[in-house]
């Protein structure tokens, strides 16, 4: 049985366009419209990650993560809310929420955030790329075989970056901050270094590379074919 | 000495009564013309929202309208104003101008007093609760804010369904046409949503900024990242020049970012086809420098001393449509104000160039 999602938000306008979205990247989907509801499906399903409008009929989405935590339940939860200042998001984190994305969101950041949000696993990408998150490997398929790759921890630290960030563009400045230990002593040289090395080991063809692409020469972005 | 008789007929006593009667008619006309012009002045300040008053240069009251006799609280109106009211008006009697300034009245109200000359030695006082002002913008405030956040639903499903159409098989022209003005509309109206929600609780009395230690390279980083599909659709190139090395800064990242994202984006749409954008960041002594240049029609002269204003939109050159809502300005001036900061704009008809200059610690802990 795949990775399940209960997707709770009580208009069914916006259901209509993030289950198909979550089924396409290989999400099994229940959706619920109201707290009740939410509760009732997170004890049957036991879903792999929530998905928690906020603004739904009682209880509310803070009510239901806060029974949720209360029954020691530690599912993931990803708040969608309209309210996005601090204190609306201390409130949530508070009751036990571990991310937020706010409304109007872009599908591929939501599918960025629950990448993130899930417990490692492995993951394949077009027939081609696969990586096991949890053991800290990576393979690539070359003439009907899959070859693992060696990569430094560095390496694998920024692709793993990159992956759960899939479809987001991410800054050099940024990816320094993240991934590296000092990044005060270090130049945005060390990225690009280090994506140039990535990309000898990973890419088909590292002149014209189709998953670890380019933004406006200031940043990178993981392009997720399969989403 | 001859005994001089003047004689007192009944004729003379009726032309002296006559004439009584006229001299006493005309200083009645006169009081009255003075009273009924007092009556057309304390009617038109009655009229008035605000409170009223004329005063002499001394500080004697002529005239207070109802609302500032209920602002004030003691009846009746005082003949002549306190000694710092007296004051002001003295200020404003031997300067000839204008003067504003915040004072107490009796009531315990604070008020806002606006103090203008007038002729013949009179001032006029214009007066202003300034907590039920507050209050008013409050309501404002909250009113925007929360119509703000009921245009997110919809736009969460405009946006979340156009992007599921482009997912599906792919239609006629009309249909794509049709689509892609969908999204830009939407995209429009999610950003001005934003700008107003964001401009909404910036002028929160209880808004304080998030300081943390922030690479300022990062941040532009992420704002062009953030723009390059809409510099793409323009056709315009974004650069980033770090011209030395750069020390953190202390400010808010979130609200910092809004500061390149709104200067970017404006550089993007009033640039020519095929313009470049370019940031460049350099350090200076204390401070953190860092310039938006675009490649554009530039800002007429007359507007570039109010762009900074709120709903202010400068007017475009060869009659092209202002876009945007006349809000990512001034978000920009208060984000950098508030972070004790300053920006600058030079325009040419070659293009613009914003400079924006942040102190590596910002004092902000007092700031709203």
């Amino acid at each position: 049985m795949g990775t399940t999602i209960l997707l709770v938000d009580d208009n069914p306008n916006v259901l209509s366009f993030v289950k198909p979205a979550l089924e396409r990247a290989g999400y099994q989907v229940t959706t619920a419209q109201d707290g009740l509801e939410a509760l009732y499906q997170a004890e049957a399903l036991k879903p792999d990650l929530l998905i928690l409008d906020i603004e739904i009929p009682p209880p509310n989405g803070l009510e239901v993560c806060r029974q949720l935590r209360e029954r020691g339940d530690e599912t993931p939860i990803l708040f969608l809310t309209v309210r996005d200042s601090i204190t609306d998001l201390e409130s949530g984190f508070e009751r036990g929420a571990d991310d937020y994305i706010t409304k109007p969101f872009d599908i591929r950041e939501l599918l960025a955030r629950i990448k993130a949000r899930l417990p490692p696993q492995s993951l394949e990408m077009d027939g081609y790329l696969r990586i096991d998150a949890g053991r800290r490997r990576v393979w690539i398929q070359q003439s009907g075989n899959w070859q693992e790759v060696n990569l430094t921890p560095k390496e694998f630290d920024l692709l793993r970056y990159l992956v759960y960030n899939a479809g987001r563009s991410i800054g050099k400045t940024t990816l320094l901050e993240q991934v590296f230990d000092s990044p005060e002593d270090l130049e945005t040289k060390t990225v690009e270094k280090h994506i140039w090395a990535l990309r000898q080991k990973l890419e088909p063809d590292p002149h014209e590379p189709c998953y670890i692409v380019n933004v406006r020469g200031v940043g990178y972005k993981f392009e997720d074919k399969r989403g | 000495m001859r005994n001089l008789i003047i004689y007192f007929g009944l004729l003379d006593f009726i032309l002296l009564l006559l004439g009584v009667i006229v001299v006493a008619g005309l200083i009645g006309w006169l009081l009255g013309r003075r009273s009924r012009q007092m009556n057309r002045q304390a009617m038109l300040l009655d009229a008035l929202p605000y409170g009223a008053v004329i005063v002499r240069a001394d500080g004697r009251v002529v005239l207070a309208n109802a609302e500032a006799r209920q602002l004030w609280g003691t009846q009746p109106f005082p003949q002549r104003l306190p000694v710092a009211w007296a004051a002001l008006c003295q200020v404003v009697q031997s300067s000839r101008a204008f003067r504003a300034q915040n004072l107490d009245a009796p009531s315990g109200l604070k008020l806002g007093v606006k103090a203008a000359p007038l002729h013949s030695g009179l001032i006029l006082f214009v007066l202003e609760d300034l907590a039920a002002r507050q209050r008013l913008e409050a309501f404002y405030r909250n009113f925007i804010s929360n119509v703000s956040h009921e245009l997110k639903t919809p736009l969460t499903v405009i946006q979340g369904h156009v992007a599921a159409m482009e997912q599906g098989p792919v239609q006629d022209e009309r249909w794509q046409t049709s689509r892609r003005i969908v999204a830009e509309e939407a995209a429009r109206l999610t950003q001005l949503v934003d700008n107003l929600l964001l401009l909404s609780r910036l002028e929160m009395p209880d808004f304080s900024l998030e300081i943390r230690p922030v690479n300022l390279e990062a941040v532009v980083e992420d704002a062009i990242l953030q723009l390059s599909d809409l510099a793409e659709a323009h056709g315009i190139s974004l650069s980033l020049q770090r011209e030395s090395d750069l020390p953190r800064i202390m400010a808010d990242r979130a609200r910092l970012k809004q500061v390149f994202i709104n200067l970017l984006d404006n550089a993007i749409k009033y640039n020519r086809e095929g313009g470049a954008v370019i940031v460049r960041l350099n350090a200076d002594g204390e401070r953190v420098v860092a310039q938006v240049t675009d490649t554009g029609e530039g800002i007429p002269a007359q507007d570039l001393a109010h762009i900074f204003e709120k709903m202010y939109r400068a007017e475009r050159r060869q009659g092209r449509p202002v876009e945007g809502s006349g809000l990512g300005l001034s978000i920009v001036r208060r984000i950098v104000e508030q972070h004790d900061g300053s920006i600058s704009v030079e325009s040419g008809e070659g293009g613009s160039t914003f400079t924006v200059s942040l102190p590596q610690s910002a004092n902000t802990s007092t700031k709203q």
